[in-house]
């Protein structure tokens, strides 16, 4: 181990420091999408045994259409409810596992 | 039983009509993963896992083994068409590849690419099917020493080639490691790093960590920059695709040197289908007589990566099958995929499930028939499916992803560890550390700590016992220079500095 962190900190002496010293991260309004992407992702998880499967997923898809990407209402449409549809097909009904239900029961 | 008959009962297996539907399947679904550029084979085959739960073991991974190689037949019509690579085995394709189709030699490029696949792809297997089982027999007489070297070994070598830096490729590892703790401890029965969540008692699921390394991190850092795309438009009549006489010419020394070169290569941990095919190209770019005449668009540009990324993918099933060993980021997750199946990996596989070995084995002749099938009539179709925008897949991606961490385990708490390992992927991914030792740390990382602690109990506490058996010496041996290599050359260079200054 000891040896092991010496050779470490040997070669990162020698790493160069990153690269032309700019920060490798987005800034301002590029940092946007990534943050909404993060955020969508957690509310669905935090949605979902209230919403239930075939509308977190809807939902969730609609948000990253339209707020992240920003496409128009059409295509978040169809998408949303093409993408929901499809997985439901998939998961439910071609390989049988359980999904949460709303109050309503889908 | 013999090789013949064990191969013959592989193909009773392989050929069986449930097998040849999800190879068929697998060979198709990987193909797209490889088309699309965004998503390569070990998201396609992490996402895959939870969805194959239903099946039994040995169909669920001919379908993953199916995706793996398609995503390295389909990888190549990207680099073609649009110069952007399908996968990362895929970015040496770019350089002639598109400038063939620049000159308006598209089609053949794709066949060439196409066929090469498959002539690689097929040499694999059958060096595979001779290989594989005498090195199984050898590992046999393993002890926990030889395979903790032998998982120490993987491991410092992933972690050393992986990347461009190594200590950042030792971080990731040493990262992976510590994940891989979590857990209640085997042997004491204490619980390790679980920080009062019942849920993760069992450890951190392993798709769990994957998906969000590897998908969600993916997804993160494509929505900064739009993926440029510049297509080249070019019509595929069947008979266009087919390289002329002079192209085979050309081409087919380059494919078998790379096809044997790569084999080997992949079999080494360590070494991916990405690294192959960088070293395929550079080899023939050396052998060639005209090297500057590479990147001009010529067709051996297109046909020794091609040719070295399944080879390798081929060789990587290799350690994978016979010391349940993964050589790659893809393998690792196959390897997880494996365990999560029940099935024990390692060179008692051969003996306790011949017929999922066998199965497997046969399925990847008939894999590659299938995907030689699906690339060279059915290009067109490919091609056009790269006019679906990134916009459109991406929730597509994020939501499969979420849903098939869920289904692993019916559980929530799965979920957010798949977007706590989103987060540190992207992170990873901007400051430039590789994420494949993670994943190969976390599922080697209970082997290497259970055969540490039986090699130290059989010699009662004393280390030297790694360095007395021979295989095992060895074996650490090749670890250790893996790990001082850097550091000698970096001594050397120093002393060649100071020499020209004074």
């Amino acid at each position: 181990m000891a040896a092991l962190s010496i050779i470490l900190l040997v070669n990162a002496t020698r790493e160069p420091a990153l690269a032309g010293g700019r920060s490798p991260f987005p800034t301002g309004w590029k940092l946007l999408p990534i943050l909404e992407t993060i955020g969508g992702l957690a509310g669905f998880i935090l949605l979902l045994e209230t919403l239930g499967f075939l509308l977190s997923i809807a939902v969730l898809t609609a948000f990253l259409l339209r707020v992240v990407e920003r496409e128009g209402w059409l295509t978040t449409l169809i998408v949303a409810v093409g993408n929901a549809g499809a997985l439901y097909i998939i998961f439910k009904v071609l390989l049988g596992v359980s999904l949460p239900k709303n109050t309503f029961g889908f | 039983m013999n090789l013949f008959d064990n191969i013959l009962m592989g193909f009773g297996v392989a050929l069986s009509a449930q097998n040849l539907l999800f190879c068929f399947i697998g060979t198709l679904y990987g193909t797209l993963i490889g088309v699309l550029p965004g998503i390569g084979p070990v998201v396609g085959v992490a996402i895959l896992i939870p969805v194959t739960f239903g099946l039994n073991a040995t169909t669920a991974i001919i379908t993953m083994a199916g995706v793996y190689y398609g995503a390295m037949y389909g990888g190549s019509t990207t680099s073609i068409l649009i110069n952007v690579p399908g996968e990362s085995a895929s970015v040496v394709t770019c350089l002639d590849g598109y400038e063939m189709a620049k000159k308006g030699r598209a089609a053949p490029a794709l066949g060439m690419a196409a066929l090469a696949s498959f002539i690689a792809g097929t040499l694999a297997v059958v060096l595979l099917t001779f290989i594989a089982p005498p090195l199984a027999n050898v590992a046999l007489s393993f002890g926990p020493p030889e395979y903790f070297a032998l998982a120490f070994m993987g491991l410092t070598l992933v972690t050393s080639l992986a990347g461009e830096s190594m200590v950042k490729g030792l971080m990731s590892g040493i990262f992976g490691l510590i994940v891989a703790c979590v857990g209640v401890d085997a042997v004491s029965g204490e619980e390790r790093f679980t920080f009062g969540f019942l849920s993760l008692l069992d450890g951190a699921g392993f798709i769990s960590v994957a998906v969000g390394l590897f998908a969600v991190s993916e997804v993160l850092c494509n929505l900064e920059g739009s993926i440029e795309q510049v297509f080249i438009k070019a019509k595929f009549s069947l008979r266009s695709l087919f390289p002329n006489l002079q192209d085979w010419k050309d081409s087919l020394a380059p494919i078998l040197r790379c096809s044997f070169m790569a084999f080997f290569l992949g079999n080494l941990p360590g070494a991916g289908a990405t690294i192959a095919s960088f070293l395929g190209y550079a080899m023939e770019k050396k052998l060639s007589k005209h090297p500057e005449k590479f990147g001009t668009g010529i067709i051996q540009g297109v046909a020794a990566p091609e040719a070295a990324n399944n080879a390798a993918a081929g060789g990587s099933m290799v350690p994978l099958l016979a010391l349940g060993i993964p050589s790659s980021g893809t393998s690792a997750v196959l390897l997880g995929a494996l365990m999560v199946h029940g099935l024990k990996p390692g060179p008692l596989l051969f003996q306790t499930s011949p017929e999922f070995v066998w199965g497997l084995i046969a399925s990847m002749y008939i894999a590659n028939i299938m995907l030689l099938i699906l690339n060279l009539p059915l290009v067109g179709f490919w091609a056009s499916l790269l006019r679906v925008p990134y916009k459109i897949l991406m929730p597509i991606i994020v939501t499969i992803s979420a849903v098939g961490v869920f289904t692993t385990d019916n559980n929530i708490f799965d979920m957010w560890i798949m977007f706590v390992f989103g987060i540190i992927g992207y992170l990873m991914r901007k400051l430039k550390f590789p994420a494949a030792p993670v994943v190969l740390a976390l599922v080697l990382g209970p082997m290497v700590e259970r055969t540490l602690r039986q090699s130290l109990t059989i010699s009662h506490g004393d280390i030297s016992i790694f360095f007395t058996r021979p295989i095992s010496a060895v074996l650490i041996g090749i670890a250790l220079i893996s790990l001082f290599a850097p550091l000698l050359r970096g001594v050397m260079d120093w002393r060649k500095k100071v020499v020209e200054i004074s």
